[in-house]
């Protein structure tokens, strides 16, 4: 027996990410989405930036959160309201690491590499001259050296410049790589990385013409804890420099898993007053009421990616599908997929063409989540 | 000094004034055993033959009575040794935590036999032994021994008592020392995964400046006013309002029969608050994040209740429970009321286990007035000893940190300077916690076991008669037992509830929910609104209920409003109102 037995293309309930990007679903929850529409909304319109703090257990859904808008939904909310696009990029928390800021950068730039940021300096002079450009870049970035390095940037015609340019940016700070670019110092400063990431943030989103927003997802925050005390120091003093630096259209959202610490509360005390008095807003990725569990699980059933024709909760009866959900305890949507999935390979495995109570109660002790 | 023990005429005259009972010899071992069953002592001499003797085939009784050949060996070192029958129990002993406080008769218990010969060894001497309890080996052949017994080892230095030790050990001095039990689910205890930050010796590091706990409760209070101060601010500002309280530091030595060593002055770089500073560090009170020094999770249950008691008059008279007769009552600083003995007690076992323990163990020895110089004088050997205690009875992975902190105690210069530094601030903490009390005579300073300290050393010993070795298992003792011991200590009158659901927690529950609320939604750690609702029932309610049975009560679902998600590896968890 295969998936098709049972009306469907592929497994829903897949644990992982989808191999391709775009094709990423969003389905029930449909509360949780408008608010983070909501938020991406506001921050195309609007100028002000903000610092979203996105609370939710392990499996509550952030991760996929940060994909999901990352890499489509962001771009679909733009075309639905006719407004330029946002630049979206998904970061994950540097851990173990020396010198988090440095890795950061690299992580960065790993994604909106030095091409992209060129490409972007070349779009905006279809709205603004370049001695414009030159302009909003010396008073945005206050710094010298970076506004050297974005001239290096707009101006950059050969590839040994290029390469370079590229070659610094990534932290070589040779004595050949800094005077062929004419510069006096490497990018090793947290305040100047600071500063070349603002400014970089403030120009492609000038007065909203090109991007209309700058949306960076910072995803699991709470392991800022792996770090010393020092690199988390650092860390958030570089965040709130970063936040100050950038005051328009810079929209940080902060994936939180809520843990418990040696002798702190919760990570909101290290976050510094100055942090959390500018992270006032949060979305909190409660876990799903049993009815919400439903939707999900009915949308996800019947997503056409899955499926050609909608056709309820088959192969499950909604006896089941209820059945479990009551007894598998809190239900985080990551369990819900792997309780689900798990009870779909095993009717495939032993030929059950409609999972019903009973399946599921012969199935029980397979089940780690299982509660009843 | 000569060694006695080669002196041939000692060592057949000390055997004869044991009268031994039994005697065997191992060949191999060169080890002679020899048993007194009238007194229940036995004397283990490990000898060294002259390879021109002719020790083989010799039995135990050929051999104490062959004087020629006995007094040829030289002792290495003598083992007292004494034993008790441990009471029999069955595969299924009882598996909840009771607190049990008598059930026992003393005969049962192998650590007043050792603390009792201990006192007198001490008392005749002024040294202490090495000295540990053991169960014997299984060997697996036989039906396993239920004997239990302690083991004091002289070495060459101190045998030249032997002979008058083992003529007083059998009197019966009446050694007045109780031995409280409290039981611990010791299946459950080893089933959990161990917390990181997880270390087998837990020492605070001191100076000798920081000995009044007073100072660290005014400390904690600035807290009220502000909840973070810049790390390097905070001596200073200490040390500018300090000079507010001077008048109650002498007030508390003069009236109050305290002390007022370890004043804290104005400096010009805030030296004098630092060692009162770096103290709350260690013992995890306050701690520093993003350059600000901040209460930890583990204080603001205390600082709460505290700032409440100077608005709330009734929580005010339950904290200034007089905890002695003669006792004035006062608003004094120093002078602790009982919120602030229970929570530095607590903050002190848990962190300062190893040095904190073993210092009232020596004054359980003494078991008389002395001075700081008298602890001072057995302390570096004692703690090594204990170390070497510890080491049979931890796992192989653990080994190498007994072994960094030994060497490094073995290599203390000038102990006695360094000394001070450890033991006059825990002294006067003892003191401060009324443990004990103080009397001047010219310049010396001489202390005394009061009535709490006495106590807890009875409950101490029914941990050592448990797991042998206290400290690494202490911590686990508070949390089960915390609130039952201190009733006890301070002859408190609460009691303790059995049945959760009799009463209303939840109420409370709900307030921790406001009190302890950060900017993480909907949520406080579990620790948190676990310590306030037994420390409220137990201050307004006289009712005990202790953490890990609210815990447990909370993880068993036994409330519908509530969810505990209790994180092993973390000791700690978070709390949820169910919608």
């Amino acid at each position: 027996m295969n998936l098709s037995d049972l009306k469907l293309n592929e497994n829903p309930f897949r644990i992982g990410p989808p191999l391709n990007n775009t094709k990423i679903i969003w389905v029930g929850f449909p509360d949780l989405k408008q608010k983070i529409d909501n938020r991406i909304t506001f921050a195309m319109k609007t100028s002000p930036s903000r610092i979203v703090i996105n609370w939710g257990r392990y499996g509550s859904g952030k991760t996929h959160a940060a994909n999901y808008y990352s890499k489509r939904r962001s771009l679909e909310i733009s075309q639905e309201l006719g407004l330029q696009p946002a630049i979206n990029i998904k970061l994950v928390l540097p851990r173990t690491s020396k010198d988090p800021v440095q890795s950061l950068l690299r992580n960065f730039l790993g994604q909106i590499s030095l091409k992209n940021i060129k490409s972007d300096f070349d779009s905006l002079e279809e709205f603004f001259t370049r001695e414009q450009i030159i302009q909003i870049i010396e008073s945005i970035s206050n710094d010298n050296i970076i506004t050297e390095v974005f001239k290096k940037v707009i101006s950059a015609d050969s590839d040994e410049v290029y390469h370079s340019l590229e070659a610094y940016l990534f932290g070589d700070t040779t004595k050949g790589t800094l005077s062929s670019l004419g510069l006096p110092s490497g990018l090793k400063d947290d305040e100047q990385v600071v500063n070349f990431l603002s400014t970089y943030i403030n120009c492609i989103t000038y007065e909203k013409k090109l991007y209309s927003s700058f949306v960076m997802w910072l995803d699991e925050f709470e392991d800022i804890d792996t770090l010393n005390k020092i690199s988390q120091d650092r860390f958030t003093t570089f965040l709130r420099q970063l936040f100050d630096k950038a005051p328009n259209n810079f929209l940080l959202f902060l994936n939180f898993t809520p843990k418990t610490f040696y002798n702190i509360e919760d990570l909101s005390i290290t976050l510094g007053e100055a942090l959390t008095t500018r992270a006032k807003l949060q979305i909190v990725f409660e876990p799903a009421k049993p009815q919400e569990a439903k939707q999900y699980i009915n949308e996800l059933l019947n997503d056409p990616s899955f499926r050609d024709q909608p056709s309820g909760f088959s192969p499950f009866t909604e006896e089941a599908v209820e059945y479990l959900l009551q007894n598998i305890g809190i239900l985080s949507v990551r369990k819900i997929n792997e309780v689900f999935s798990l009870i779909l390979e095993m009717a495939l495995m032993t030929d059950t063409h409609e999972i019903n109570k009973e399946f599921i109660n012969q199935s029980k002790d397979e089940m780690i989540s299982w509660e009843g | 000094m000569k060694s006695q023990t080669n002196d041939p005429v000692q060592t057949s005259a000390i055997i004869k004034a044991f009268d031994p009972f039994n005697a065997y010899f191992d060949e191999e071992a060169q080890s002679l055993f020899l048993e007194n069953v009238h007194h229940g002592i036995s004397l283990t001499f490990y000898l060294k033959f002259p390879s021109s003797v002719n020790i083989n085939d010799l039995n135990g009784y050929e051999l104490i009575n062959n004087e020629e050949v006995l007094n040829k060996a030289i002792i290495l070192k003598v083992e007292i040794s004494e034993y008790v029958t441990t009471h029999s129990g069955d595969g299924n002993d009882k598996d909840i935590e009771s607190d049990d406080l008598d059930g026992h008769t003393d005969e049962q218990f192998v650590i007043k036999k050792l603390i009792c010969a201990l006192r007198k060894i001490f008392s005749s001497y002024q040294f202490i032994p090495y000295y540990h309890i053991t169960e014997p080996i299984d060997y697996g052949l036989c039906p396993p021994s239920n004997l239990k017994y302690y083991i004091i080892e002289l070495d060459e230095v101190h045998l030249k008592w032997l002979e008058s030790i083992i003529r007083f050990l059998p009197m019966d001095n009446n050694c007045f020392l109780n031995v409280k039990t409290l039981e611990i689910d010791r299946y459950k205890y080893f089933k959990e995964r161990p917390p990181r930050n997880n270390s087998l010796i837990n020492i605070v590091q001191t100076n000798t400046k920081a000995r009044r706990i007073g100072y660290l409760k005014y400390i904690i209070t600035k807290f009220e006013k502000s909840p973070y101060f810049p790390s390097t601010f905070l001596s200073k500002i200490v040390e500018r309002d300090a000079a507010i309280i001077n008048n109650e530091l002498f007030e508390y030595k003069n009236n109050l029969s305290g002390n007022d060593k370890g004043v804290i002055q104005l400096t010009k770089s805030g030296t004098s608050a630092e060692p009162y500073i770096r103290l709350l560090q260690g013992l995890n009170i306050i701690t520093v994040r993003n350059k600000s020094v901040i209460l930890t999770k583990q204080s603001k249950v205390y600082s709460y209740l505290n700032s409440k008691s100077k608005i709330d008059p009734i929580l005010a008279s339950k904290l200034k429970f007089r905890f002695d007769l003669f006792e004035i009552e006062s608003d004094n600083l120093f002078k602790l009321n009982l919120l602030d003995r229970m929570f530095f007690l607590r903050q002190i076992l848990i962190h300062d286990s190893f040095y904190f323990l073993a210092i009232v163990d020596i004054i359980s020895i003494i078991n008389k007035q002395f001075r700081a110089h008298d602890i001072i004088s057995v302390f570096q050997r004692f703690i090594i000893d204990e170390i070497n205690r510890t080491t049979t009875k931890v796992k192989n992975d653990q080994l190498r940190e007994l072994r960094t902190i030994k060497e490094r105690i073995e290599s203390w210069k000038s102990p006695k300077v360094y000394l001070e530094h450890i033991i006059e601030p825990r002294l006067n903490w003892l003191l401060d916690l009324g443990f004990l009390t103080s009397e001047t005579k010219g310049n010396a300073t001489y202390y005394q076991m009061a009535t709490p300290c006495r106590l807890f050393s009875e409950i101490l010993a029914g941990i050592s008669e448990e797991w042998f070795i206290k400290h690494i298992h202490i911590k686990k003792y508070i949390e089960n037992h915390f609130f039952i011991i201190t009733n006890y200590i301070f002859g408190l009158q609460s009691f303790k509830i059995t049945n959760i659901k009799a009463i209303n927690v939840e109420s409370r529950l709900y307030e921790a929910f406001s009190i302890f609320k950060t900017e993480a939604p909907k949520r406080i750690a579990a620790s948190q609104a676990i310590e306030y609702v037994c420390y409220t029932f137990f201050l307004y309610e006289n009712i005990i209920i202790e953490f890990n049975q609210l815990k447990q009560f909370l993880i068993d679902k036994k409330t519908d409003k509530f969810i505990l998600e209790w994180y092993n590896s973390e000791n700690d968890g978070a709390l949820y109102i169910k919608s």
